[in-house]
């Protein structure tokens, strides 16, 4: 698209005026929210500040839990609020996929690992050759070896869960990574390991990402923008540095001067 | 001879004949004051908080209650020790009878303090004194658990440890089930009480970033070893150990860069030698010994090479590996 001129590129996501509900209570509502190519976008907030709500109705799966969502979130032209099940279902595996805080509940505990890779690939059309091929690559790309596809979800550390949930998202070529807390059952350094690889793939393939903390820190590190919940709503919204260092708002304020800092005793 | 409360001597655990940690001493001196153990999951910090407690007996080495070995202990004896030193654990939920108001909760661990003799109006206000301590208003001892919030569950756990006026809180990552801005109130309540009531934290946490408010001594442990202690500030500001400066450069720091990752996690560690060998981005030969825990300055630090460390944490950078 070209406006005077200059070429806008149309964002991946387009959130507007969703709410999520239950019954009459409203438990997150975002007015507005586009996310681009490779960029880093992080909700941050404390538990009950309804991001993780504000996550899953990104991706669509807002009303598993019982929530009515209404507005409209575009991803690729399809608005995932009331899109069909089979519709959505091709959207989770090309456009966003969910990288979630505890990476073993999310695979199937009866499953070799290398099974799950192969239905998660054969649910989106991707079979025989070309599969193992994506499967070695995605596994080479986020540092497993191969071995690891024999194993149980259970016969491997939290980190290596996690890693491979990624590697699956980059077997399927998906747009943008949906991560809700993705480190946050991880040791410290092992965080360290999954943040450099989530950054690494977004700078190398122009993967979005759209990030769910409580850690502003950690969120701070990664992010290109940043949403600041309180009580379901967005108590502000603006690039790091500006967050960072010039919030507009006294709750944001109260956030980051919150967060202990090594070497600075309150 | 000693001012210390409670000592850890050479401490060994075995499971099954594989030790889980090894050779551990650690001393908590008399509050108000604190010690912090901090190291990754499977270290053994909980494990050799359990053994201070006296949940677990060593397989060998000892547990002194200041002049006393634990172990030796009589019955009477040994719930005078149970007293004194009173854990605070992570979760709230956990740690409370979902059925028992706050107020029986108190009440329940009035019975075995040394205020069990106080009745009717002197033991409410004994219990309204501990609600006080711990800025919880009166009005919550017909609440229960569920029915108050994470923030004022774990203000109550701190109150029923209080209750039996102990002298050693062990603190198992207090405040990692909570909000930012609660962690913070809870902090600042830590505090105030370690300095009113002459209290010394043994505090197992994952949060660097927390263990200076509380600790002014520090312990850094890895595979079921101490790898590096000192004073809080030198160990956490001025890592010798590459292991301690690991765990620093990988902190996310407000507004900063991508933390670095050095070495990979998952590669374990090693079964002799410097157990940290595999992972160490500036490991030799003579790492293929086991190194001891030596002293250097005010702490002690078991590496070949805790002198090219030398508190400078950008020596992980030498050989960064790629996650």
């Amino acid at each position: 698209m070209t406006v005077d001129g200059v070429t806008v590129t149309s964002p991946l996501i387009s959130v507007r005026d969703m709410r999520v509900t239950y019954g009459d209570r409203l438990v997150s509502h975002v007015p507005e929210l586009d996310v681009y190519e490779g960029e880093c976008v992080a909700l941050v907030g404390e538990s009950g500040s309804g991001k993780t709500s504000a996550l899953l109705a990104i991706l669509g799966l807002g009303d598993f839990s019982g929530a009515t969502v209404t507005g409209t979130v575009l991803i690729n032209g399809v608005n995932v609020v009331d899109a069909p099940q089979a519709q959505l279902r091709r959207v989770h595996g090309t456009a966003i996929t969910l990288v979630s805080q505890s990476p073993q509940a999310a695979l199937n505990p009866t499953m070799r690992l290398g099974r799950l890779a192969k239905l998660s690939l054969k649910q989106h059309g991707v079979r025989g050759h070309e599969a193992n091929v994506r499967i070695a690559d995605a596994l080479a790309r986020v540092v497993l070896p191969d071995e690891i596809l024999k194993r149980y979800p259970h016969e491997v550390s939290g980190g290596q869960a996690q890693r491979f949930c990624i590697a699956l998202a980059v077997a399927l070529q998906v747009q943008c990574i949906a991560a809700d807390e993705p480190t946050s059952a991880l040791d410290v350094t092992v965080q360290a390991e999954i943040l450099r690889l989530l950054d690494e793939l977004r700078r190398e393939r122009n993967m979005a990402m759209v990030l769910v903390s409580h850690d502003l820190a950690l969120v701070s590190t990664l992010a290109d923008r940043i949403v600041v919940m309180k009580d379901g709503a967005v108590v502000e919204v603006g690039s790091r540095d500006e967050v960072l260092h010039s919030p507009k708002s006294d709750y944001t304020r109260e956030l980051l001067a919150a967060v202990p800092v090594l070497g600075v005793t309150s | 001879m000693t001012a210390d409360l409670l000592r850890a001597d050479g401490v060994t655990l075995s499971y099954a004949k594989r030790a889980v940690v090894h050779d551990v001493s650690l001393e908590l001196p008399k509050g108000p004051t604190g010690v912090a153990l901090v190291g990754e999951s499977g270290s053994g910090k909980t494990t050799v908080a359990r053994a201070l407690l006296g949940m677990i007996e060593p397989t060998s080495g000892r547990v002194m209650f200041g002049e006393m070995d634990v172990s030796q202990f009589s019955r009477s004896e040994r719930a005078e020790y149970r007293r004194t030193v009173q854990p605070v654990f992570q979760d709230g939920t956990e740690a409370l009878d979902p059925r028992m108001t706050v107020g029986k909760a108190l009440a329940e661990a009035l019975s075995v303090s040394p205020d069990a003799h106080l009745r009717g109006a002197a033991r409410a206000s004994r219990v309204s004194e501990l609600l006080d301590d711990v800025g919880l208003d009166g009005g919550i001892v017909d609440r229960l658990p569920h029915q108050i919030s994470g923030g004022q569950r774990q203000r109550v756990c701190i109150a029923r440890a209080l209750a039996v006026r102990p002298k050693v809180l062990l603190l198992d990552e207090p405040t990692s089930a909570l909000d930012v801005t609660v962690q913070a109130k809870i902090l600042d309540l830590l505090r105030r009480l370690q300095h009113e009531h002459s209290l010394t934290y043994l505090l197992i946490t994952h949060n660097l970033a927390i263990v200076e408010s509380l600790c002014s001594y520090t312990a850094v442990m890895f595979a079921g070893r101490v790898v590096e202690q000192g004073p809080t500030r030198e160990v956490l500001l001025s890592p010798s150990h590459p292991y301690t400066a690991s765990l620093i450069a990988a902190l996310p720091r407000m507004g900063g860069q991508i933390p670095t990752a050095v070495g990979r996690a998952d590669v374990g560690f090693a079964e002799s030698g410097c157990s940290f060998r595999m992972r160490c981005p500036i490991a030799i030969d003579a790492c293929l010994a086991s190194p001891e825990l030596a002293s250097i300055g005010g702490r002690h630090v078991s590496c070949f090479r805790a002198n090219d460390v030398n508190g400078d944490p950008s020596i992980v950078n030498s050989k960064e590996v790629t996650p």
